[in-house]
């Protein structure tokens, strides 16, 4: 217990070594309070945004379809953390020293586990904590209802961190013997996760038309959800046994394998040939197909980029398949039909913006960034290599599924321009100014690629900027403008924007990859 | 072939690197930099390969000065690091590839020297795994490997022998000799004093950023060990 103790401390005390950085104090308490201003933003945001469900099934006496609609992102959540932290290494930078020490080995495992518990806990408190607080308002008030959310709060963490266990066993013992292990461990995770999106999307077009007769059915189709919705509501104790059984055996199961894997290594393929493929190739190719094999042999830089590529295919599967049903009830708006492109070319921009591998190019160099500033590698050349890695992820999903939809849908001249175009151009500004930030907002000395890919200041900035500008046609459209106009202005301004990424990235980012620090 | 002229690197926060350093490095040559931790070797040798900027003087590698042309001296320079950091996800041929297209080397001679260097070395069985899978030492050969592929005029090396096998630091010093009696030259640092005081006929002491004893070894150590001159440079 007492090295429990220890061992947490020291977490904490290495968490607010990572967040102080060199300027110490200052720093400390402005990241801390930004970070609590982020966690009131979120709670506040997406309370907004299940407000008016809760208003409008609250009165209809359907309380159950936001709590629904909570737990499923809640889920989806958990179950994407669980595949994020994936990584087949059951060595941390710090177990050689650790299991070096009198310390038992579950002690190590237990203080990694609270520490990975409190950060998952944080998250899907932002879900259901409004959730909960909206429920008592619109729907009911009671004890049971409380009581019931905040123990799913604390109870389903360890869900998430009994798969994410598991999973490392599995890909440990099995999948890191393969060739193409990363390239297999990240297609299965985006098949799951993609499967699991399809699932969403349809329990979301089919949640509004659910009546007081259906809903049981509903929610019994859907297990943990399901499950969590009954427990909630109708304080299901069945419901409770089947929950349990699932996180504890999931929890415990994963516990007992990582407490068997931890600390030790698993090498990769490994092969004995006398024959040596000699390949030449210009420095371009090189570097591109140096930044392409790093970006599929990192699992965790490709399931986070490779989001908005899913989706788009997700998306055109699922609107060429139910292409005779009412969007609005995805979409949200009134005569959706007329609005139809606008809608999905939004859809399209924010899936652009979201597609960003190229913001943490620069820091996952690490230390390896001698290799190119030692060497005569031409800068243009190097930055070009890390933002077309972006621009060949989305641009060719792109246009595949822009066609198709255009072609199922009988799209116009105009929306055949903007629907190919603005994606495009905004994917194009995104690669370009995202290797841009990067070099403005490096970090170049990280333990693991999950602090750069996920936690980085050059990829928040970069999400920022890539929904601000993916917003522009909302905002031209709040004002009034039309949408034949919007998309005209949208075209312009994207065009300048990407004159100027490449100006700012081959102008002053040279400069400044030539001034970083290795 | 390399010349340091009053160079210094002051860092954008002030710290003194490096300060007033000249040292001259000619064909033939193997020039042993030594010093505490901490004294600015790094410093000057990231310098002399162009990671670091120059704040005042100026370095000539072969008549190029690397502020007029850094890509030129880049060229000619081969940089081995004191931590063979390098792409996990590349197998050891991946790299010496990468590598070599960086310094266009033909087909023929990447092959005939990788064969040539990863035999000597005992790499060449591993050169088709994955780096993630290599030890401190075979990423350090690979390095090695990949750094004389190209055919370089100069040969600078931080803490070289750090992580490596008694045969491949053996195996390492003859092809530094080789390279040299070639009419290369080469710019190393070492706290391994034995090493430096058999191999190099050149040597310079820095000190908190500044060169405290430079010279030919002979000179330097005149009747004492090169241990007992660094101890009295660093009372």
């Amino acid at each position: 217990m007492k090295n429990l103790n220890i061992l947490l401390k020291n977490n904490i005390n290495c968490f607010l070594g990572s967040i102080q950085g060199k300027r110490a104090r200052k720093r400390t308490y402005l990241i801390v309070s930004l970070c609590i201003l982020f966690y009131i933003g979120i709670c506040t945001i997406y309370g907004f945004q299940v407000l008016a469900l809760f208003k409008t099934m609250g009165e209809l006496g359907l309380g159950e379809i936001p709590l629904f609609n909570s737990y499923q992102i809640v889920l989806m959540l958990l179950i994407l953390f669980a595949f994020q932290s994936l990584n087949g290494k059951a060595k941390t930078q710090d177990s050689d020293l650790l299991l070096s020490m009198p310390i038992k080995k579950i002690d190590i495992v237990i203080s990694k586990t609270i520490s990975k518990y409190l950060f998952l806990l944080l998250i899907i408190s932002m879900i259901i904590l409004p959730t909960t607080i909206l429920y008592c308002i619109f729907v009911e008030i009671s004890a049971n209802i409380i009581f019931w959310n905040l123990f799913l709060l604390v109870f389903l963490p360890l869900f998430s961190i009994g798969i994410s266990y598991c999973v490392d066993f599995v890909v440990s013992k099995l999948f890191n013997k393969l060739k193409h292990a990363n390239v297999i461990k990240a297609v299965l995770v985006i098949l799951l996760f993609g499967a699991f999106f399809a699932v969403y999307m349809y329990n979301s077009s089919i949640m509004g038309f659910q009546t007081s007769d259906t809903i049981e059915k509903f929610l019994s189709s859907n297990f943990i959800v399901g499950w969590c919705v009954k427990l909630i509501v109708d304080n299901n104790l069945l419901c409770l046994l089947y929950i349990s059984l699932l996180v504890l055996f999931l929890f415990i199961l994963g516990m007992i394998a990582y407490s068997y894997i931890y600390g030790k290594s698993y090498l990769s393929y490994n092969i004995k040939s006398d024959t040596l493929k000699f390949s030449k190739g210009g420095l371009f190719d090189g570097m591109l197909n140096k930044e392409l094999k790093k970006y599929f042999d990192t699992p965790i830089y490709m399931i986070n980029t490779i989001i908005g590529p899913m989706l788009l295919v997700i998306l055109t599967i699922f609107l060429c398949v139910k292409n005779d049903m009412d969007f609005s009830v995805i979409f949200g708006q009134e005569n959706v039909t007329q609005n139809f492109f606008s809608v999905v070319i939004l859809v399209y921009l924010f899936m652009a913006s979201m597609t960003m591998s190229s913001a943490c190019s620069i820091s996952l160099e690490g230390k390896s960034l001698w290799i190119l500033r030692s060497t005569p590698s031409n800068t243009k050349k190097i930055l070009l290599a890390k933002s077309l890695v972006n621009m060949i992820l989305f641009i060719p999903v792109h246009l595949i599924t822009a066609i198709i939809i255009l072609l199922v849908f009988h799209g116009g001249q105009f929306e055949w321009i903007m629907f190919i175009l603005l994606p495009l151009i905004l994917n194009i500004v995104i690669s370009f100014m995202g290797t841009y930030i990067n070099l403005l907002l490096p970090k170049l000395k990280w333990d693991s690629e999950v602090q750069v890919v996920k936690n980085s200041a050059s990829i928040l900035v970069t999400m920022l900027f890539g929904i601000i500008i993916a917003m522009f046609p909302i905002i031209l459209n709040l004002f009034g403008v039309n949408i034949y106009m919007c998309g005209w202005i949208t075209l312009a301004f994207y065009l300048i924007l990407a004159i100027i990424s490449v100006l700012l990235l081959f102008i002053d980012g040279k400069n400044r990859f030539n001034k970083l620090d290795c | 072939m390399l010349k340091l002229i009053n160079y210094s690197k002051v860092y954008p926060n002030g710290k003194v690197g490096a300060s007033n350093i000249s040292l001259n490095v000619k064909k033939g040559d193997i020039f042993a930099f030594i010093g505490p931790n901490g004294a600015g070797k790094t410093t000057t040798i990231k310098s002399i390969v162009g990671i670091n900027d120059v704040t005042e003087g100026d370095i000539i590698v072969d008549g190029i000065s690397i502020k007029d042309d850094a890509m030129k001296v880049k060229s000619i320079i081969a940089y081995i690091p004191d931590n063979p950091d390098v792409y996990d996800t590349l197998t050891g041929i991946q790299y010496i590839n990468l590598i070599s297209d960086i310094y266009k080397v033909s087909k023929k001679d990447r092959e005939e020297l990788t064969n040539k260097y990863s035999e000597l070395l005992g790499l060449k069985d591993e050169l088709n795994n994955p780096i993630s899978n290599y030890s401190h030492g075979m990423r350090q050969k690979l390095v090695i490997i990949a750094s004389l592929v190209h055919r370089p005029k100069l040969l600078v090396l931080d803490e070289p022998f750090v992580g490596l096998d008694p045969k491949a630091s053996y195996v390492v010093k003859e092809i530094m000799k080789e390279f040299c009696k070639q009419g290369g030259a080469i710019f190393f640092s070492t706290h391994v004093l034995e090493v430096a005081e058999k191999l190099c006929n050149k040597v310079a002491i820095i000190k908190n950023g500044k060169i405290v004893k430079s010279g030919s070894m002979a000179e330097i150590k005149k009747d004492k060990s090169l241990e007992e001159v660094f101890l009295e440079t660093n009372k």
